[in-house]
C-alpha cells in the first residue's frame, strides 16, 4: 500500500467553471498524483488519501463517484471518506443519502469487475522526465497536471530511475529539471534522442546535448538541431509557466502523435492505456462537468473519439448501463466513434 | 524572442493598394448616398456547390475563370490565405464537425491552394490566428482532425507554408498598416510579418450569421487578423506580449487601452458598444490590408450565430460565392443569406450592429450596391439560401424562425467572439 494525499478531486457543476469559447476549462484530478506515485513506487498499490470538502453543500453523488473513478481510471483506490452531513444522514437512515452510498458502492464493484484495466500501461508519445521534488516540484507535477489536462498523453519516468527507464516506442523525452543530470545519467536521454527521439531540453541543460545542424523550429522559443537521428529542442529562454511549457511540449512533439483524439471533451480528462503484452486498448473519460457542458445548447456529453490505430471492436462501458458495441461514423477518411450520454465516467475497451 | 512594435513602420516595399481597386480621395466628402454609387465594383461569381468533396474543385475553378481568372493577380506571387478557425477547433456542436459549420472546410481551402498553385503562384501561405495559442498553425490543424499535408499535396508546385498570425511568428517585427483617411477605430494597425510579406492576399472566409457583426463573410474573415498578442486580453500595457493570451474582447468592448507602442484608438470617447466598435474594426482592416481576392465556403454553414447553439443551427445553403472585390463578394454573398445588402444598423442582419458593408463601403474599398454589381455564374434569386428562415424558432426545430422576430429593437449586442 502506498497511500498518497492529494487534494479532493471532482468539480461537479458548482465547483467545475466552463470559461467560455476563449478560455478553458478549469479541471481538478488526482489522477496525475496517483500516476506519479507509481512512478516512485513501481509495483505498489496506490491508495488516495483526502477529506472531501466540508462546505455549506455537500458533494453530490457524481461527485463522490469522481473521487472514486478518477483514482480508479489510473489503477488506484481512493480510501472512502465521507463528509460529515452525508454521514450523519446515512446514520439517520435518509434514503437520498443511502441512494449515494449505494452509488458509491456500485462504482467501486464497477471497477473490482474490471480488475484486469488496472494492470493496463498508460502509453502516450512524451515521457516526462523529473525528481518531481525539492526545487523541482512544482514544475515538474504542474506539468503533468496541465499535460494531460491538454490531452497530451505521456509516460513518467522518475530520475532517479532514468538510467533503468523504458524510453522504447516513445517519440520524444522532456527533461523538466533545471539541474543538470550526473555524467552517468546523461547517456540515457542521449542515447534516445541518436537513436531518432526528440530531446527536450532546458537552457540550463542545453550544454550537455549539443546538437549539430540548426533546423527550422516552429515553436517559438526553441532552438531545435539534429541529434544523431533524432533532435534536441533546446529551449532558449526559462521556462516559467507550466502551463506554456505544456503547450510547447504538445506543440514539439506534434499532435499527430495523440492516440486518441476527442471531440467536446474539454471538461473530461482521458486516459489512454494498453493491455500488457498485448494490443488491445483502454481510453477511459472522466467527466469533470457534472452536468450539462452546454446549458446554452441544452445538451451534454456529445464527445466524438477518433484513434487511429488498428482494432477490430469497441465496446462502450458506462457506470450505470450494459456494455454497448460501438458503430463507426466515417467523417472524411478518418473513422469516429460518438459516445451516447453518459454522466461520470465512460471507457473505450478497443479490441485489436 | 522578442516582439516589439515599430513605430512608423509604413509599408512601401510593394503598394498595398495595388490591385485593391481602392479610390480614397474625396470619398469621406461624398453624402451617403453616393459612396455606393462611386466605391469600386468588381464581379462576383455565384454558384450552388451541393457537398464537400470531389465538387469543389472543378465549380471553384469554373469561378474563378468567370471573375477573369487568377493568372494575372498570382503568377510567381506569393500569395497569402487568410482562413477563418475560430474558436476552439475540437468543439463540435453535437457530432458535428467544426468545418461544417464554423469554420472554413479544408476541402475549399485545399482547392483553393490547388487553383492557386495551377494558375502559378510561386508560394502559398496559409494564415490564421488561432486563440490563445502561440503554437504552430499546423497543430491547431490536427486538434481540428485535419491533416496540414492535405494543404500541401493539394498544390502543384507552389511552396505551402503555414503561420500563427496571433503574434510576432516567424517575424522579428510587426508592421505597421496604417487605414487609408485616418481609420475608423484606429489609424493603424501592427499585424504579423505575413501580411506584408506578400503579394496578393485572399480572404477566404465562412459564410455565417455573427452574433456581434451580423454576419460572417470575407470582410469580417479579417478581424483575425489582428494579432491578441496587441489586440487581445491581457495584452501588455506597454509593448505586445510574446504569447496571445484569450480572445479579442480589449476590441470588442474598449475596456482599457491596447499596448502604447501601437498606434491608439481615434476617439477613446467614442461608444463601447461593440456592434459599434466591431464593424468600424473590420472596415478599417480591409482598408489597410486590400484584399486581392475573397472566397466565401457557404456549402454548409450554421444560423443564429458562431456558438450560439446546436446541432438544430446546421445548414446546408450549398453556395460559393467568389469575387475580387471584397466588398461586392460580401453583398453578393449576403444577398444569397437572404439580407439586403444596403440595410444599415437596425435592420436585418445588422439588428444590433453597423453595417460592416456599408462601413467598408465608405472607406472606398467597394461598392455593395447590387444593381453596380455583376453577378456571374448563378442567379442570387435561384441559388439563394434563407438563413433567419432556415433558424429553428421558439419550439427548438429548424426553419421555425418566425419573421416577426427579425424586427429586434437595435441595441447592445451579446457577448460575442472573434
Amino acid at each position: 500500500m502506498y497511500p498518497y494525499a492529494g487534494p479532493p478531486p471532482g468539480r461537479t457543476q458548482s465547483w467545475f467553471r466552463f470559461s467560455g469559447p476563449t478560455g478553458a476549462p478549469w479541471i481538478d484530478s488526482n489522477s496525475w498524483v496517483a500516476r506519479l506515485a507509481a512512478a516512485h513506487a513501481p509495483g505498489k498499490q496506490i491508495w488516495l488519501a483526502f477529506e472531501p470538502p466540508q462546505e455549506e453543500q455537500s458533494p453530490n453523488e457524481a461527485a463522490y463517484k469522481v473521487a472514486v473513478v478518477d483514482a480508479a481510471a489510473v489503477g488506484a483506490w481512493w480510501i472512502l471518506s465521507l463528509d460529515e452531513k452525508l454521514s450523519q444522514a446515512l446514520a439517520a437512515g435518509n434514503a437520498e443519502a443511502a441512494k449515494t452510498w449505494r452509488g458509491i458502492l456500485d462504482t467501486v464493484a464497477f471497477f473490482e469487475t474490471h480488475s484486469a484495466w488496472r494492470g493496463y500501461v498508460h502509453q502516450g508519445p512524451l515521457a516526462i522526465i523529473s525528481t518531481f521534488a525539492g526545487d523541482n516540484e512544482f514544475m515538474g507535477t504542474e506539468l503533468l497536471n496541465l499535460a494531460a489536462r491538454g490531452n497530451l498523453q505521456y509516460r513518467i519516468v522518475d530520475r532517479l530511475h532514468v538510467a533503468s527507464a523504458d524510453l522504447t516506442g516513445l517519440r520524444a523525452a522532456l527533461w523538466v529539471d533545471s539541474d543538470p543530470p550526473a555524467a552517468d545519467v546523461v547517456a540515457k536521454p542521449a542515447g534516445f534522442a541518436r537513436r531518432g527521439g526528440l530531446l527536450i531540453v532546458p537552457h540550463t541543460v542545453a550544454r550537455l546535448f549539443k546538437g549539430e545542424g540548426a533546423l527550422d523550429c516552429a515553436v517559438p522559443g526553441y532552438d531545435l538541431r539534429t541529434f544523431g537521428k533524432g533532435t534536441v529542442a533546446a529551449a532558449t529562454r526559462d521556462w516559467a509557466d507550466p502551463y506554456f511549457l505544456a503547450a510547447d511540449a504538445h506543440d514539439l512533439v506534434s499532435r499527430r502523435y495523440d492516440p486518441i483524439r476527442i471531440f467536446n471533451g474539454p471538461s473530461y480528462w482521458t486516459h489512454y492505456s494498453v493491455a500488457p503484452g498485448g494490443n488491445d486498448r483502454l481510453i477511459q473519460l472522466v467527466s469533470f462537468a457534472g452536468g450539462s457542458r452546454f446549458p446554452r445548447m441544452g445538451r451534454s456529453n456529445d464527445v466524438t473519439v477518433r484513434f487511429p490505430a488498428r482494432h477490430s471492436s469497441v465496446t462502450l462501458h458506462r457506470l450505470d448501463s450494459s456494455p454497448e458495441a460501438l458503430r463507426p461514423v466515417k467523417d472524411g477518411d478518418h473513422i469516429e466513434y460518438q459516445l451516447p450520454q453518459f454522466a461520470v465516467y465512460a471507457a473505450l475497451e478497443v479490441k485489436a | 524572442m522578442t516582439a516589439m512594435a515599430h513605430r512608423g513602420e509604413i509599408p512601401t516595399r510593394r503598394s498595398l493598394l495595388k490591385n485593391s481597386g481602392l479610390v480614397m480621395a474625396g470619398a469621406a466628402l461624398l453624402p451617403r448616398t453616393a459612396w455606393s454609387a462611386t466605391a469600386p465594383s468588381a464581379p462576383v461569381a455565384l454558384a450552388r456547390c451541393d457537398s464537400y468533396g470531389a465538387g469543389v474543385l472543378p465549380t471553384l475553378g469554373k469561378m474563378f475563370d468567370q471573375i477573369g481568372g487568377i493568372g494575372s493577380l498570382v503568377k510567381g506571387k506569393t500569395v497569402a490565405v487568410k482562413v477563418n478557425m475560430t474558436g476552439n477547433p475540437d468543439i463540435r456542436a453535437g457530432f458535428i464537425p467544426i468545418e461544417r459549420m464554423t469554420f472554413t472546410h479544408p476541402d475549399v481551402i485545399a482547392a483553393t491552394v490547388h487553383l492557386l498553385s495551377a494558375a502559378g503562384a510561386s508560394r502559398i501561405r496559409i494564415l490564421e490566428s488561432p486563440q490563445r495559442s502561440a503554437g504552430p498553425l499546423e497543430e491547431f490543424f490536427i486538434t481540428a482532425g485535419w491533416d496540414p499535408n492535405d494543404f500541401i499535396r493539394a498544390s502543384t508546385g507552389a511552396k505551402v507554408e503555414f503561420e500563427n498570425t496571433n503574434f510576432l511568428g516567424f517575424g522579428n517585427k510587426y508592421i505597421r498598416f496604417p487605414v487609408p483617411k485616418g481609420g475608423l477605430l484606429f489609424p493603424a494597425y501592427d499585424l504579423n510579418h505575413s501580411y506584408y510579406d506578400c503579394d496578393v492576399f485572399v480572404s477566404l472566409g465562412k459564410m455565417k450569421e455573427h452574433r456581434t457583426a451580423g454576419i460572417t463573410l470575407a470582410i469580417k474573415n479579417c478581424f483575425g487578423i489582428i494579432p491578441c498578442t496587441i489586440y487581445g486580453d491581457n495584452a501588455p500595457v506597454d509593448e505586445p506580449g510574446l504569447v496571445p493570451q484569450g480572445g479579442r474582447m480589449l476590441i470588442h468592448n474598449g475596456n482599457r487601452a491596447i499596448p502604447k507602442s501601437s498606434p491608439q484608438e481615434l476617439d477613446p470617447k467614442s461608444s463601447r458598444d461593440e456592434g459599434y466598435r466591431i464593424p468600424r474594426c473590420i472596415a478599417d482592416l480591409v482598408a489597410a490590408r486590400p484584399v486581392h481576392l475573397s472566397v466565401i465556403d457557404g456549402i454548409e454553414s450554421m444560423n443564429g450565430g458562431e456558438n450560439s447553439g446546436g446541432p438544430e443551427n446546421y445548414v446546408k445553403p450549398h453556395l460559393l460565392v467568389a469575387g475580387k472585390n471584397v466588398v461586392c463578394t460580401d453583398a453578393v454573398g449576403a444577398a444569397a443569406m437572404g439580407f439586403d445588402p444596403m440595410a444599415d444598423r437596425g435592420a436585418t442582419p445588422f439588428e444590433r450592429c453597423d453595417s460592416t458593408l456599408h462601413l467598408a463601403e465608405r472607406l472606398g474599398v467597394g461598392t455593395r450596391d447590387l444593381k453596380r454589381i455583376e453577378v456571374v455564374g448563378a442567379k442570387i434569386s435561384e441559388v439563394a439560401f434563407d438563413f433567419r428562415k432556415s433558424r429553428p424558432g421558439p419550439d427548438g426545430k429548424p426553419g421555425g424562425w418566425p419573421e416577426k422576430l427579425n424586427r429586434v429593437r437595435p441595441g447592445r449586442g451579446a457577448p460575442g467572439r472573434g
